[in-house]
């Protein structure tokens, strides 16, 4: 249940530091990579939180989408179900100010700018948001880990590569009747 | 059971739901026990339900948020909580109930009992009566994703000693466009007409103008139970064994209860056409 601070075999408040460092430099690559690349190449970083490396060892917290492919990017998590009876897990945005959309986040608030296409998740079944569905069913457990994906299609290739994004998701265990 | 009641504390309905999301800044969660109310009631009856929230050690403060909704359902089966303007249901149970305390700010590893009242009208009408209450953490934000976790708490009272009707209508089947000639795509969209909740599933057979038949399929029973006032998608695919020549052919969709009793049929027609794929 403990949080897991360890970054490359360093453990405790200094792992945070490297983390942070890392990002950083991660980021200022990417984005530099970008640059060189094609024009049309219009890359979108989304905010890092350093808190939120606690996922897992590669897994940076950026999420940097290049919106010239018809492909999904897509991001993983991992969500714990405990339950005593047989069990359903949905997902579903109900914040009004994201509607299902990743939305221009300015470190207080979230903006008037979108992506174009909703964003989706998937586990056993894929749902979009904001609507969003039933992503697993289970039956009693002691503890089940259920991998989420997250997956965004982005189109719009004129944003600012100085665009931070961000969007709420409500996950929502419920006994099965 | 003995399981059940060594992992878990019993004197509930024995029921706890917990989610936690590896992916926040500290793991948190939510543990939820009384996190169901299927009772039978009589008119006038008073009930009191005893629903306790907790968090771990490692979990942040939460400002916890309690509501009592409307219990809607969406085509999929996953739970709708309705507000009240929203909440139309004849079926609905959330008139009859409160909660104590609605808000309430719980430290890392602490416990708060929650009160839900049930009461029950004298003339309230027959089958079942359903509401939900939604209890949610405050966002969570991780990165780029800010991050809520919920337990929906079902509350499901069966008026007792009235009677249960169980039925239902297709109210629109549809063949995917363009029609396949090899595989018919077919949604089956049913309403519970009846007073009360049920499992079911739907079958669809594929049918000739001569009445042969050419595929048959059947849906897996709906998970949850589709509640009355509510509709349910069943997806079914059609394969013949070879694939259709031109001409007009028949989907005829059958939906049964888990104890096969049939509930709702309908058909339909549609046209392959000479050069359908």
């Amino acid at each position: 249940m403990g949080a897991r601070y360890y970054f490359l075999g360093i453990k405790g408040p200094k792992a945070w530091w490297l983390i942070a460092l890392t990002s950083s430099i991660i980021m200022i690559a990417l984005l530099s990579q970008a640059s060189a690349e094609s024009s049309t190449n219009v890359v979108i970083t989304v905010s890092v939180k350093p808190t939120v490396l606690v996922i897992d060892q590669d897994q940076i917290g950026i999420w940097i989408i290049k919106p010239v492919s018809t492909a999904n990017e897509t991001k993983s998590g991992l969500l714990i179900v405990r339950a005593n009876t047989d069990w359903v897990l949905r997902a579903e945005d109900k914040n009004p100010e994201t509607a299902g959309f990743m939305t221009e986040w300015d470190g207080k608030s979230y903006g008037a700018k979108k992506l174009f296409l909703p964003l989706k998740i998937s586990s056993a079944r894929e749902v979009t948001l904001p609507v969003g569905g039933i992503i697993m069913t289970g039956s009693r457990t002691i503890g089940q880990d259920v991998n989420v994906n997250f997956l965004q299609q982005v189109l719009d290739i004129n944003l600012p590569k100085t665009d931070n994004y961000r969007i709420e998701v409500t996950f929502i265990g419920s006994p099965l009747i | 059971m003995k399981w059940r009641c060594s992992v878990f504390p019993c004197g509930f309905i024995a029921i706890i739901l917990l989610i936690l999301t590896a992916f926040a800044p500290a793991e948190a969660g939510l543990t939820v026990s009384g996190g169901l109310l299927m009772v039978n009631v009589t008119p006038g009856q008073h009930i009191s339900h005893v629903i306790n929230v907790s968090t771990e050690k490692t979990d942040p403060t939460m400002n916890i948020q309690v509501e009592v909704n409307g219990f809607g359902q969406k085509l999929d089966g996953a739970n709708d909580d309705l507000p009240t303007k929203l909440d139309v249901s004849p079926y609905s149970a959330r008139p009859f109930l409160n909660v104590t305390p609605n808000k309430f700010s719980l430290e890392p590893g602490g416990t708060k009992k929650i009160l839900l009242n049930v009461d029950v009208p004298q003339d309230v009408e027959n089958g079942g009566k359903y509401a939900l209450v939604n209890i949610y953490s405050p966002p969570i934000i991780i990165g780029i994703l800010s991050v809520v976790i919920a337990v929906d708490v079902p509350v499901v009272l069966t008026i007792a000693e009235t009677e249960q009707i169980k039925k239902g209508e297709i109210v629109d089947l549809e063949i995917s466009k363009p029609v396949s000639v090899e595989q018919q795509n077919v949604s089956v969209i049913l309403k519970n007409t009846g007073n009360y909740h049920y499992k079911a599933f739907a079958e669809a057979v594929l049918i000739d103008k001569m009445g042969k038949i050419l595929a048959n399929t059947s849906s897996p029973v709906s998970l949850p139970s589709i509640l009355p006032f509510t509709l349910r998608i069943f997806d079914l695919s059609l394969v013949p064994r070879v694939p259709l020549d031109p001409g007009t052919y028949y989907v005829n969709a059958t939906v049964r209860l888990e104890n096969n009793t049939i509930i709702a049929n309908r058909e339909a027609a549609f046209t392959v056409t000479g050069g359908g794929k």
